[in-house]
């Protein structure tokens, strides 16, 4: 009997337009037997009536509003209809099937030893339902170099067994209609069966939303064996000789590790979770570490379309336990040691006369004439799209100066923008953005800016020194020198300002172009840019944060496209 | 006469008690007295650094590390730092709170251990991210975070600027001092031999607990670190003051000084000199899932011997 037919059967017979003959009665048992779930949703039929039919039944049951329907027909016609002797005792096998399957179930689940994980690298899964479905690659960054790419665009059609790289970007691929899986160059990887990636090194994404009737999708690394069984979403990063690193976003991640003298074999790993599989032994990590090493690939597994998948490389958000605000009259080790964030290679330090420090909302007014909101620094662009900010920000010293330095990593930029000076190779280009807004816009000495370049040259951006030093700027400089020519936009220091820049590198020259305050869904054009200029040959090795009196800097972004350094969400 | 016999009964019961401890004590002293088993690893991982290591499943399940420096080296730069930044400048507290691991990538160290803890007071927990004040003396840099007090004595190690080692009671702090760092509960060996130091102490001596010791040859140029992991039925039982001492002088050490223990004993090394700084032990705290966790407010002892410009 088919599944349709069965409970067409039982509805009716239900409603009293059906008597049950003996031999559809016993058609009817051999179907609830056939399957648990059968006899469940049967059992679920038959409790919906008795519940509806006792409602119903009720004297003061008001009259249906809106004259007659078929539900109400249908209704009707099970209150005045006295349940049959074959009715009941359908019911009554019903009930009797549905609780003996029940009871079965849980017993089996409580006292049989739970099944290992069904993780075997090489079972063959030929003849097994596949309802994987390969749906085309959906999004890819800006900055993509395969070092050995996949001819096709649906990883279920990727040859199994077939070792591919990415050497730099980002590719995103479906898995099923929910699921993707998210590559973060440099990685290297292979399909060694339908649904079972192995991971040799690098970073990628998976977010799997499984259906009834699904297998688990399964990722194999040296360290250990994933399996996502049910809607979960987690990051994964391995290296040889350096561990596997599990990130869990939503759901909860089962793992069998790999290797003889380790843990508990079978465990689960759950949403917030950070564990570094390494030596054995699974450790919970920090959250600072965690975004240190993964933070990227974190980013862009939760970056869900119709958003562009570019993500920055480096990244700061100033993310920091909040700490007391500095003065000539009172300051600490600021931010020195702090190590948040990812694309670096070292932790911040001080070499002001006092250090900044982190404030978040509602945030603290230090002056009379403090222009500072209570929130934190956030931007809107003309179309209501919001940047994304989060979380605390860094706050300049209020007096004296604060500079605060921290080392750029260049390992993790694709290697065509990297030669034997550092970050720069011509024909490269590196975009930057952040937040800044001053505590207002007083003159003097009072100088606030985002130092980007080599020890000895860079780019400054900011409220520099100089006639108009209320007032957003550029330049490029020589440290400890002022032979830099000054850009100087009309927009006042104490408003929030949305910086982006771009240094195209050049034979000889880098080239800059500042935006303030563009449009965050497209890149701007060269006409609308605020500031023009070419600076000499430079390399990126740090950022300075540099000022004389309270100034507020948030989410630093260095990226290989505008899209990286500008996401966004619509209001 | 009822009273009599109990007191009698106990007395006994005890007696028999501690001549149990005392057999148990003496024999296991006694096995690990002599010539220490082979390695089950060992490896030199740099200049000057050799990591030995031993996995032992009888008489009872242990798990030892040992790491050799030679600070006569010239790649070999010891460090002692007390956690994150001061979080108050002038104020009551010293540091924030930081893990051997983060400490050891933020500080850029090759191999980590933990040294001591930081104090975290009640009301510290307002003050924000975990904010405390280090224990009485500790020298960093050259500077008194917290200076002795004339006419007291501190057992502690002192790193001199020439790079050397001293560990023993000090009532003076030499010149030279670079760092100096509290101990735990005192000295283990004394010019190679054990001093018995659980014969003062509480049950944390007496109990096998996870340790980590610190010691030096006679001219405070070669240390020795050694990390005991413990309470882990399986792998590791820890170890006795007793035991450790016994260890030590195994290992042939001239003075040897107890470290924090328990659940902050902490080994973290960079193993090759492009690769991520690892946790070698196993620390034996852990959450209920049963994975491992590293506790904050550390003090930590680091070296660098990598050239990695």
């Amino acid at each position: 009997m088919k599944d349709n037919d069965a409970l067409k059967r039982i509805d009716d017979h239900l409603d009293g337009h059906d008597d049950l003959p003996p031999e559809k009665a016993q058609e009817l048992t051999r179907w609830l037997r056939e399957d648990p779930q059968n006899a469940d949703r049967a059992f679920q039929r038959v409790m919906l009536h008795v519940l509806l039919s006792r409602k119903l039944s009720d004297s003061n049951h008001p009259p249906l509003i809106g004259g007659a329907s078929s539900s109400s027909i249908i209704l009707d016609a099970t209150i005045h209809q006295n349940p049959t002797r074959s009715w009941l005792m359908l019911l009554g096998l019903v009930i009797l099937v549905a609780a003996l399957v029940s009871g079965i179930t849980t017993m089996l689940v409580t006292v049989l030893p739970r099944p290992a994980l069904n993780v075997q690298p090489h079972r063959n899964f030929e003849g097994e339902r596949m309802v994987t479905e390969a749906v085309p690659l959906v999004r890819v960054s800006s900055e993509t170099t395969w070092g050995r790419g996949p001819s096709g665009d649906e990883f279920l059609k990727f040859p199994v067994g077939e070792k591919f790289s990415l050497d730099s970007g980002i590719v995103e691929y479906m898995l099923n209609q929910n699921g993707t899986i998210t590559f973060v160059g440099p990685s290297e990887f292979e399909r060694i069966e339908q649904d079972r990636l192995q991971l040799n090194r690098g970073q990628c994404g998976v977010s799997w939303e499984a259906t009834r009737g699904q297998r688990p999708w399964f990722v194999h690394t040296a360290d250990a064996t994933l399996v996502a069984q049910v809607r979960s979403q987690f990051v994964v990063k391995t290296a040889p000789d350096a561990g596997t690193i599990v990130d869990v976003l939503e759901g909860s991640v089962q793992f069998q590790q790999h290797g003889d003298d380790v843990d508990r074999s079978e465990q689960s790993i759950f949403a917030g979770q950070t564990v570094w599989i390494d030596l054995g032994k699974v450790t919970v990590v920090d959250s600072d570490w965690a975004a240190r090493h993964i933070g990227r690939a974190r980013a862009a597994a939760d970056c869900s379309p119709p958003r562009s998948v570019d993500i920055p490389v480096v990244y700061d958000g100033f993310d920091y336990p909040e700490t007391l605000p500095t003065t000539v009259d009172f300051t600490h080790s600021g931010l020195s040691l702090e190590h948040g964030g990812w694309g670096w290679s070292g932790c911040w330090s001080e070499h002001g006369s006092l250090g900044a420090s982190v404030d978040h909302a509602p945030l603290r007014w230090q002056h009379s004439e403090d222009k500072r909101g209570v929130k934190g620094l956030a931007f809107r662009d003309r179309s209501d799209r919001e940047l994304q900010t989060q979380g605390g920000q860094l706050r300049t010293s209020f007096g004296s100066f604060s500079r605060t330095v921290r080392p750029l990593d260049a390992s993790v930029w694709p290697t065509r923008m990297v030669d034997e000076k550092g970050l720069g190779a011509d024909g490269s280009e590196v975009w930057i953005s952040f937040l800044a807004q001053s505590y207002g816009n007083a003159g003097g000495h009072r100088f606030a800016f985002l130092r980007v370049g080599d020890k000895k040259s860079g780019v400054r951006l900011g409220r520099l020194p100089g006639p108009r030093i209320s007032f957003w700027g550029a330049e490029a400089d020589r440290f400890n020198s002022d032979d830099g020519q000054l850009y100087e936009s009309t927009k006042p220091a104490d408003e929030v300002v949305f910086f982006v820049a771009r240094i195209r590198f050049a034979e000889g020259e880098e080239r800059i172009r500042v935006w303030l305050d563009p449009e965050l869904d497209c890149p701007p054009s060269d006409n609308t840019a605020v500031f023009a200029f070419s600076i000499p040959d430079i390399r990126l090795e740090q950022i300075t944060i540099e000022s004389r009196y309270s100034t507020d800097f948030d989410e630093l972004r260095l990226g290989t496209s505008y899209a990286a350094v500008s996401p966004h969400i619509l209001d | 006469m009822r009273a009599f016999c109990d007191r009698l009964c106990l007395n006994t019961f005890c007696l028999t008690q501690l001549l149990f401890l005392s057999v148990i004590c003496f024999s296991s002293g006694r096995a690990l007295a002599g010539v220490l088993p082979e390695p089950s690893g060992t490896s030199n991982i740099a200049p000057g650094v050799e990591l030995r290591h031993w996995t032992l499943k009888e008489p009872l399940p242990r798990s030892i590390f040992v790491l050799d420096v030679d600070v006569n080296k010239a790649n070999v730069k010891s460090a002692f730092v007390i956690g994150g930044a001061d979080p108050d400048g002038p104020g009551a507290y010293h540091a924030t709170n930081l893990t051997v691991l983060a400490a050891a990538e933020r500080f850029r160290f090759d191999l980590a251990v933990n040294a001591g803890v930081i104090r975290n007071p009640p009301e510290s927990s307002d003050a924000g991210n975990g904010w405390g004040r280090v224990y009485t003396p500790t020298m960093v840099d050259g500077h008194w975070v917290a200076a002795p007090e004339a006419g007291k004595s501190y057992p502690a190690v002192v790193i001199h600027t020439d790079g050397h080692f001293s560990l023993q009671s000090f009532e003076t702090f030499p010149e030279d001092a670079l760092h100096v760092m509290p101990v735990h509960t005192g000295q283990l060996v004394k010019e190679g031999k054990a001093v018995n130091l659980s014969r003062n102490e509480s049950d944390t001596a007496k109990d096998p607990h996870p340790r980590t010791v610190i010691a030096v040859d006679k001219t405070g140029t070669h240390v020795t670190l050694v990390i005991v992991d413990g309470r882990d039925e399986d792998r590791a039982v820890g170890m006795t003051t007793n035991e450790l001492e016994a260890w030590l002088v195994g290992l042939g050490v001239y003075d040897a000084m107890n470290l924090w223990g328990g659940g902050n004993t902490t080994l973290v090394l960079r193993d090759r000199p492009d690769g991520p700084i690892r946790i070698y032990n196993r620390p034996s705290d852990r959450n209920p899932q049963g994975f491992h966790t590293l506790r904050s407010g550390q003090t930590t002892l680091g070296f660098k011997f990598y050239d990695r410009r």
